[in-house]
């Protein structure tokens, strides 16, 4: 798992405890640390504001029924950390409402290409949040889940497989595709200025070769 | 809260290339949820807890009205399960008797009484009844003539509960008797075979059984004014049939017509007063059954 993953927040054991006893307050403390993490993830997965709320509150939810039977601690010490257990929930609780609306169809088409895996470097417009957001959101649903999961959060190709309901091959043939797809979306404009752009620069050009006349 | 905040977040211009994808995911800002969740969090936990009180609510609801139903299940089917158990021996099918009793306001419907029914098969246990049990059912058919008068008398719960009690362990002793081996089963087999034989004993019996129905289904704490005036009515006639009874110069015939119109009484009123409590179990009336004539 890559340290910057945004869920990555150690919880004091001691309101842990106080979660487990019910006590209100922890929970909302609790729901405020996790609350932009769950939803970022379920906005990245489902493509769509409102129902990443609504996965925001589902898994919020589960957390808060479940929490007295989460047997680890808060920081991962003695094992899985609190913040692993309520991603594990966010994550299912997406892929979920995914699988329900049937979004398959919009997948890249599968080959056993993963061999063309797409190590390049990003380029620089991946630097760019919006360019790199309005990017993503072109690119098909399940594509893009795999893309975070394995990116983003550290998701092996074996456990997205898994959460997925697929093969580890399928998740690699998803994260290769959708990298050179995302890498061709970003590049595109950079590599064909507009017509707007290209009109500028022959209007530029054209008044310079009247001054030099 | 830990600041948990991307450091490429706030730098919305180009930086420099991410050296990977990850690093380039890691960079892009949080997403803020609409509107206030956690409100929408609190009401969704509160639900649950109204959601279950008004579960146990419809579960009692649904204890009361099932012990009800079979309240007066019970109730009905006893009636014609004791007149069924009264008629058993009796090969000779009594004629139908129209009769007219007097109400409070002027005469009551007419009463029909159905012919009982032979029974032959069931004579057999009814000579099991051993003699103290024939005893203590003649003892009991004297209870018309000291039956309170009509509602004005109508006894309190207590009263009931107490005269209900008494019904019960009578029946009760008369259940555990058990036929005496040797020579006395013929004695008790005679003397009940007598009993059966005279649709008097048979009819006093009976009224005997259906008084404590009654005593067991009335609840003067609850009720509604239909029912109320049609209990009353019934009250009334068998108050006026034990005023006939009370003669000295009745004939046997005319005894044995004023014991069964008691009876059917008795049936009416003990389906009147379980109708009643089964409506107030049910947590419903038969007002809306009412019709309005103009």
């Amino acid at each position: 798992m890559p340290a910057n993953s945004s869920f990555a927040i150690d919880v004091p054991d001691a309101l842990l405890a106080r979660a487990r006893a019910g006590e209100r307050p922890a929970f909302e403390q609790l729901y405020r640390w996790f609350e932009r993490p769950v939803f970022t993830l379920a906005l990245r997965i489902c493509g769509d504001r409102e129902e990443a709320a609504e996965v925001l509150q589902d898994t919020m939810l589960k957390v808060l029924n479940r929490v007295a039977d989460f047997r680890g601690c808060g920081s991962g010490a003695d094992g899985s950390p609190f913040w692993a257990w309520l991603r594990q929930i966010a994550v299912n609780e997406a892929l979920m409402r995914l699988r329900s609306r049937r979004a398959h169809g919009g997948e890249v088409a599968i080959d056993d290409d993963h061999a063309l895996e797409d190590h390049a470097p990003p380029p620089p417009a991946a630097a760019d949040a919006a360019q790199l957001q309005r990017a993503l959101a072109q690119l098909p649903a399940v594509t893009r889940s795999v893309l975070w999961l394995y990116h983003a959060e550290g998701y092996t190709h074996e456990e997205i497989a898994t959460l997925m309901q697929r093969t580890a091959s399928f998740s690699k043939s998803q994260l290769a595709r959708g990298s050179r797809r995302l890498r061709l979306l970003l590049e595109g404009p950079a590599r064909e200025p507009s017509s707007a752009a290209r009109n500028d620069i022959l209007a530029v050009a054209a008044t310079l070769e009247v001054r030099h006349a | 809260m830990p600041d948990n905040s991307h450091s490429g977040a706030d730098n919305g211009a180009l930086a420099a290339a991410p050296q990977d994808w990850s690093a380039a995911f890691a960079a892009l800002p949080m997403e803020t949820p609409p509107g206030d969740g956690w409100t929408q969090i609190t009401r969704r936990l509160d639900a649950p807890s109204s959601r279950h009180r008004s579960a146990r609510r419809e579960r009692r609801a649904t204890w009361l009205i099932g012990m009800a139903s079979a309240a007066v299940l019970v109730l009905a089917a006893w009636s014609p399960l004791s007149r069924w158990l009264q008629s058993a021996g009796d090969d000779t099918p009594a004629p139908a008797v129209v009769a007219t009793t007097q109400g409070l306001r002027g005469p009551a419907a007419p009463v029909r009484a159905e012919p009982a029914e032979a029974r032959v098969a069931v004579a057999t246990s009814q000579t099991t009844a051993a003699p103290d049990t024939v005893a203590q059912s003649t003892r009991v058919t004297t209870v018309p003539s000291h039956r309170p008068h009509a509602r004005s008398a109508r006894a309190t719960p207590k009263q009931l509960h107490a005269a209900s009690d008494a019904a019960a362990r009578r029946l009760a002793t008369a259940a555990s008797q058990q036929p005496a081996p040797g020579p006395d089963r013929s004695v008790a087999t005679t003397t009940t075979a007598a009993s059966d034989a005279d649709p008097l004993q048979k009819l006093k019996a009976q009224s005997a059984q259906l008084e404590a129905l009654v005593a067991l289904a009335r609840d003067d704490r609850v009720g509604n004014a239909g029912l109320e005036l049609l209990s009353g009515e019934l009250d009334a006639g068998i108050a006026t049939i034990d005023a006939s009874l009370s003669q000295s110069d009745l004939t046997t015939t005319r005894q044995q017509d004023l014991w069964r119109q008691r009876v059917d009484l008795l049936q009416q009123l003990a389906g009147v007063e379980a109708t009643s409590r089964w409506l107030a179990a049910h947590g419903t009336s038969n007002d809306t059954a009412l019709v309005s004539v103009d």
